[in-house]
């Protein structure tokens, strides 16, 4: 899921600027499970802005990165001022995408793609580097979780199985090899893995899928 | 604005009352089953009208009748008072754990919320 973390309360009020009637939109998908900009966090800001004085409301939809979810929102969203959007970025887009002309402000950080590994901890998972190899790694893919995104072994820093740049994290190389190991296939590592390929990913620039069979 | 557990808060809030002419603007005492089932968003709520305060008041943590009512409790009042400090208000929550026997702890409350500064603050 898509994770973020909600913007300071300061930073938002000074994107309101002289804004003051405001609608507070939720995303009831990734947003809510990270419990950043679900139904629950926007009425807790709206309420916040009402004690500040704002004449704010809230409401959520299932996702605000679909048009067909927002599109029956373009009456309410024109009748505020501004709208602060607890979607992540692709959701203040959408929004964007159905009324330019207002003032549409991010109320959330997107921060990285990631799972809850436990109640109220989430951890990144994937950089959707647009090749996927994460079979060949025992489940653990390197290009995220190794610091160094190493794909022909371990660095060499990792201390008690804990990476040396973020010794919090545990090091995605000895996850690899316990895995491997575990299935007995730790020849797997012997193979070398050829520089990779970012065309695919970010860097190789704005990324677009296409079903020709679904388009209209 | 009091919100207290039916199982050892309430209780310890009227036996409070009866005992003490207190100084406190105590409005409304709000009698729920369990501290746990108050939402941020319902503090939130009772203070975006004339109330300054909202004081929960449940039974003590390791001995809640929910078990972990109280504790989820005190985890929302905290993040209450953290968004409310945040966004430069000067509205806050307290909470309380007592037993009908012990109400000495509401007194201490109620007497450490009346002296800090944004009390002062909302009475100038």
């Amino acid at each position: 899921m898509i994770i973020g973390e909600r913007k300071p309360i300061p930073e938002i009020l000074t994107m309101l600027g002289d804004s003051k009637k405001v609608l507070v939109l939720g995303c009831g998908t990734c947003v809510t499970v990270c419990l950043t900009g679900g139904d629950k966090e926007a009425k807790e800001l709206a309420s916040l802005l009402r004690i500040k004085g704002y004449e704010a409301d809230s409401l959520t939809v299932e996702r605000q990165c679909e048009l067909e979810f927002i599109y029956p929102l373009r009456e309410r969203i024109q009748s505020v001022d501004a709208v602060i959007s607890l979607a992540c970025g692709i959701g203040v887009q959408a929004l964007f995408e159905i009324d330019s002309e207002k003032n549409i402000y991010p109320g959330i950080n997107t921060t990285f793609m990631g799972m809850p590994v436990k109640q109220g901890y989430w951890e990144e998972r994937c950089w959707g580097c647009g090749d996927c190899i994460i079979h060949l790694f025992g489940g653990t893919c390197p290009i995220t979780r190794c610091a160094k995104s190493l794909l022909n072994g371990p660095c060499g820093g990792s201390k008690d199985g804990k990476c040396e740049v973020k010794p919090d994290r545990d090091c995605a190389w000895q996850l690899i090899y316990d895995h491997l190991k575990k299935l007995n296939r730790l020849d797997w590592l012997l193979a070398i893995q050829p520089p990779k390929d970012w065309s695919t990913s970010r860097y190789g620039g704005h990324r677009k899928m296409t079903r020709e069979d679904m388009l209209l | 604005m009091v919100i207290a557990c039916d199982k050892s808060g309430y209780p310890a809030m009227i036996k409070y009352t009866t005992e003490n002419s207190t100084n406190h603007e105590l409005t409304r005492i709000i009698k729920v089953p369990c501290l746990g089932s108050i939402k941020e968003s319902d503090i939130l709520e009772a203070l975006e009208g004339e109330c300054d305060l909202v004081f929960l008041v449940g039974c003590p943590i390791d001995s809640c009748f929910h078990q972990s009512g109280s504790r989820f409790a005190q985890r929302r009042v905290n993040r209450i008072n953290h968004l409310l400090e945040e966004a430069g208000i000067p509205k806050r929550a307290a909470i309380s754990f007592v037993t009908a026997e012990k109400i000495s702890e509401i007194k201490r409350t109620l007497d450490l919320i009346s002296f800090t500064p944004v009390q002062e603050e909302l009475k100038s």
